[in-house]
């Protein structure tokens, strides 16, 4: 592939590599058509920050009117679209891009390759996700934001009770996020397994990467069984089907069990990438390797395993009846055994290290501690009688918050702080960093613990008003205020954020391994060149570049490994083809729901169908058509 | 609006009313207060189990913050020991959370089967064994109760009495209590903080709970009920956070006092009376004795005036358990005249005529969301809300 003629020196040092280049394109056209993972990476993130401040913003609003007994700030229609569309754009929006941000630009970085497997599709998913993410917002501007919670339970998203097409746009949102998820999940399991560097046996891996892995064949099994779900709802609504609806024989519960199904591996997909850069950052600021790297990497597998059979367990109330439960409770506190080892495992990195208190690291070790506690009020309920009482009460809320905004997104700030200086070649502010963490984490406990005792005092969730003299007044006051805190640490972790990535000249420029770090993606120069490694190392332990720096071990970085560069390494050509299809994929489902428009969902209408039939047909030859012109694209690397 | 809320002292403090101590102060939903043998026996779990995870909390937060203490970098040279692990710690933190789970998991399936007993037949004794009379039947038969959650109210049936109450339920303390929860629209959930823990209501599923009343705890003697709240806990709609409903523990003999008055006929003839099927109302409610009255799309409103909140336990119609009818009165016309206003998303309609199907009511002045004077006068509205008031058993406990 690579023509191996220039000396090595012309290529390594990083200004010399970027001059030796060609100009990096920064055009917008080269982003829309870019198939180069580092650049997809970086558009997953800062189109997960941007949901992240529109989840928080639906946040703010449901603090707002909670912040007083029998407020009446918003209507509660609009109280129940919040909460739904909250929890959709933190899960979906959020929280799953800003991990798919790390898997673009860290996999092929940590295994030593050039790029994902399969370039172009990685592209496909990024604008899929995009246009699935603007598809389920615009709702708001047809007055139809979704309002049946993110469990979207059956019967209440029945035609009957749900009649405007609300439902539908969360549906078809859902299963066009679901499409994205499910191609990079396909294309990160084949990278992984086949682009790794010569040496990288799967054991010399980057934790992260490990946990990725899990990550991508949780995706691949979970999002099947929520499609199925989504597209029987669909045939249920539109097309006078019976599978969910009782009046019609069908039954409310299966929708749960095929939810949930893939509802609770879907936690794990929101917390292992967490997990996982979590494993890098620890062990780097205690400048030792991670304790009993095996163990962690197999509690994570142990962890997605198991997640398949606990779905029960946010069905206690529903009457399962006693075996079932005691099953399923069984099987939800065994996943505290692997959750506890990578616990313990963290703690012994740092025990002994010399911990360097860094941005990166303080996000890291709150992770730790945040991540603990909502991991033992999640052992709580996991003891169904308990869940009699828990269950959809704000101890649940409470409970989840912690795993998901002091863990999974604490984690992800964490790898934000640790891994910018490599993805944009400057260092963020570490003062604005520390300040923005310690704001947060103030913010989360004075929000989220509270809840605990709301819960325990007998609030309901998804309540819009709570009544006088219940006792609830102040931990809701007292959550509002830390909700404001919580934004106002955010707002100051985007200011970094965009500062540095607007103005770059304002930072100080990173160097190539800010942090003495031990994996490859720190051995390249920064900036990163197109194609990542010149050329590929050869990898002999799970800490390549820490042994070479700091144990005499065999060299993996670029500027020590002997012999001549590359002058040119053939890279795959960028292509307008993965926007066009992922837009004529939208187009087709929005035709799907103006055709619905026609119909009172109650009956089979036949004119309605033909409406239907007549726009679908030829949007789903045009996508046809656009998928033959790509396959004739010539995409040879160049 | 100002409601005050029934309170109870707390009970002494057990562990997890020390643990979540802000929830045990004796307020209304509260799940730390446990009033039935159903209730005590998840808390007592409970609090078994949040004792562990309390303490496995402060221990691990301990070691973390020692870590971060003792091991900050001090600036010296050089790398620390590069330690990859233990194998025989691994063993041991993986062996430790087992045998902890082992604590919280056999408590935990013991009780999953203990309170998913059938009910008994009838009261027991302290060894369990039904008392009987000579006639070999139970001496105090156990009450069923039929609940069915609605949109967005409950209907309460005593099949056994020939019953029918809406978003209240009264039950005797002295024999066991044994609820069937189903709903015909969609999914609720049926909570009761107090007396234990929620089940949800699945159309076309019943689920059971049943308890006993525990009356050294929360002594109810004749005279002297004792009020319980309860709400939907599964999100239901537009007004599921208005979905709430009273329950009373009355004294053995009050309650079939009260059960037999409410099979008497309680409502006066009169202007009232008329009123109330001129405007169609007996089209959704049903009241005993009101004959044509067998609607069931709307609560029973047999014995309304025993009633103290309004609209599915959201409006407190005498404030302070005052027994003045003037702020129930006013409360009572706004809500029949227009009840959006009363709670948003109601599917009571202000005219039946106009929707007799009673979905989607919007609150504007010309949708079907408001009774106007030129459809139907004032002064028959007031009739209506006066006939109601008046119409009780002699257990209006407030």
């Amino acid at each position: 592939m690579a023509t191996l003629t220039a000396p090595a020196a012309d290529v390594l040092s990083g200004q010399h590599a970027a001059a030796h280049h060609e100009e990096e394109d920064s055009s917008l056209w080269s982003w829309i058509t870019t198939v180069d993972h580092k650049r997809i990476g970086k558009l997953y993130l800062f189109s997960a920050l941007f949901f992240f401040g529109l989840g928080g913003l639906e946040a703010l609003v449901i603090r707002t009117q909670l912040a007083f007994p029998e407020n009446n700030f918003i209507s509660a229609q609009t109280y129940n679209e919040m909460f739904t569309m909250h929890a959709t754009t933190m899960i979906f929006l959020s929280v799953m891009p800003m991990s798919a941000a790390f898997f673009n630009y860290l996999i092929p970085l940590q295994i030593g390759a050039r790029d994902v497997a399969f370039p172009r599709v990685n592209a496909l998913s990024y604008w899929v996700f995009l246009f699935g993410a603007i598809f389920i917002n615009a709702s708001f501007l047809f007055n139809a934001f979704p309002d049946g919670g993110w469990f979207g339970y059956a019967n209440l998203t029945s035609a009957k009770y749900s009649p405007g097409p609300s439902i539908d746009f969360w549906l078809i949102g859902l299963i066009i996020l679901g499409n994205a998820s499910m191609m990079s999940g396909f294309n990160f399991i084949t990278t992984i397994l086949n682009l790794r560097a010569p040496g990288m046996t799967l054991f010399r891996m980057p934790i992260f990467t490990w946990m990725s892995l899990v990550v991508q064949f949780l995706v691949v099994m979970s999002f099947p069984m929520i499609t199925v779900a989504l597209v029987l709802l669909m045939m249920d609504r539109n097309y006078g089907t019976n599978f969910y609806f009782p009046t019609n024989g069908g039954d409310p519960l299966l929708w749960q069990h095929l939810f949930w199904l893939f509802g609770h591996p879907e936690v794990y997909i929101l917390i292992l990438p967490a997990m996982g850069l979590v494993s890098e950052v620890l062990p780097t600021f205690a400048r030792k390797p991670l304790f009993g790297a095996p163990f962690v990497v197999f509690s994570g597998i142990m962890i997605g395993f198991v997640g398949f059979g606990v779905w029960s367990h946010h069905m206690f109330t529903v009457g399962l009846g006693p075996v079932a439960d005691a099953a399923f409770s069984t099987t939800t506190m065994m996943i505290a055994v692997p959750t506890a080892v990578k616990i313990f495992n963290w703690i012994a990195t740092l025990w002994g290290g010399k911990i360097r208190f860094t941005a990166a690291n303080i996000y890291a070790i709150g992770f730790v501690f945040l991540f603990t506690i909502g991991g033992l009020s999640g052992v709580m309920h996991a003891s169904p009688p308990i869940d009699l009482q828990q269950q959809d009460s704000y101890f649940i809320v409470a409970h989840f918050h912690y795993v998901l905004v002091g863990g999974a997104f604490m984690g992800l700030l964490s790898g934000i702080y640790f891994y910018w200086p490599k993805m944009y070649g400057t260092m963020l502010s570490e003062g604005l960093g520390k300040l923005g963490f310690w704001t947060m984490f103030a913010g989360i406990n004075i929000t989220f613990f509270p809840m605990h005792f709301l819960g325990a005092m007998g609030m309901a969730r998804r309540t819009w008003q709570y009544p006088v003299g219940a006792g609830f007044d102040f931990y809701n006051l007292m959550a509002t205020a830390g909700a404001y805190l919580i934004a106002i640490g955010f707002a100051m972790n985007l200011w970094n954020f965009v500062k540095t990535a607007a103005f770059p000249a304002s930072a100080p420029k990173a160097p190539a391994d800010p942090w003495d770090a031990a994996t490859l993606e720190w051995s390249i120069p920064t900036p990163v060149p197109h194609y990542n490694f010149a050329r590929l190392p050869t990898v002999h332990s799970d800490r390549p570049f820490w042994d070479e720096k700091h144990e005499g071990g065999p060299a993996v970085s670029q500027a020590v490994i002997a012999g001549p560069g590359p002058h040119h390494v053939a890279m795959p050509p960028s292509s307008f083809w993965p926007i066009l299809v992922a837009a004529a994929q939208a187009g087709l489902f929005i035709a799907f729901l103006a055709g619905r428009g026609t119909w009172d969902g109650a009956a089979f209408h036949m004119e309605a169908l033909k409406t239907q039939f007549m726009v679908q047909v030829p949007l789903a030859l045009i996508q046809l058509f656009l998928l033959l012109a790509w396959i004739r694209e010539d995409d040879s690397p160049r | 609006m100002n409601v005050s809320l029934p309170r109870r002292n707390a009970s002494s403090g057990s562990l997890a009313q020390w643990a979540l101590w802000p929830a045990s102060a004796g307020f209304p939903y509260t799940t730390t207060d446990p009033v039935t043998d159903f209730g005590q026996a998840t808390h007592d779990l409970y609090a078994t189990i949040t004792y562990i995870v309390l303490v496995i909390f402060v221990l691990v937060s301990a070691l973390l913050a020692y870590t971060l203490v003792a091991f900050k970098d001090d600036g010296k040279p050089g790398n620390p020991e590069q330690i990859h692990g233990n194998l025989s710690m691994e063993i041991g933190w993986t062996m430790l959370p087992v045998a902890i789970i082992l604590l919280m998991i056999v408590p935990t399936i013991r009780t999953v089967f203990k309170i998913a007993d059938t009910p008994p037949i009838g009261a027991f004794d302290a060894e369990g064994k039904v008392l009987l009379d000579a006639s070999g039947n139970p001496e105090k038969p156990t009450v069923d109760i039929n609940v069915i959650g609605k949109r967005w109210w409950w209907a309460f049936e005593y099949p056994q009495l020939g019953i029918t109450t809406g978003n209240q339920m009264n039950f005797p303390v002295d024999r066991p209590v044994s609820l069937y929860i189903t709903s015909d629209t969609v999914i609720h959930s049926f909570w009761l903080p107090r007396v234990g823990g929620k089940r949800d209501a699945v159309p076309g599923r019943v689920n059971r709970i049943w308890f006993n009343w525990d009356n050294a705890k929360a002594p109810v003697a004749v005279g002297k009920p004792e009020w319980v709240r309860g709400e939907c806990a599964e999100y239901c709609g537009e007004a599921h956070a208005l979905m709430r409903f009273e329950t009373l523990a009355m004294a053995g003999a009050d309650f079939d006092a009260w059960a037999t008055e409410m099979k008497k006929p309680l409502a006066a003839d009169g202007d009232g009376a008329k009123a109330f099927a001129e405007a169609g109302c007996i089209g959704c409610h049903m009241v005993e004795g009101v004959e044509g009255a067998v609607g069931k799309q709307g609560p029973a409103l047999t014995a309304f005036g025993d009633r103290r909140y309004l609209a599915a336990g959201v409006h407190d119609m005498y404030p302070g358990g005052t027994t003045d009818t003037a702020k129930a009165k006013e409360l009572l016309v706004q809500w029949i005249t227009n009840p959006n206003s009363l709670k948003p998303g109601t599917t009571k309609s202000a005219n039946p005529s106009r929707a007799l199907d009673g979905m989607n009511i919007p609150a504007d002045a010309n949708g079907n969301g408001i009774l106007e004077e030129s459809e139907f006068p004032k002064a028959k509205v007031e009739a209506i809300a006066d006939w109601l008031l008046a119409m009780k058993t002699s257990f209006p406990l407030r």
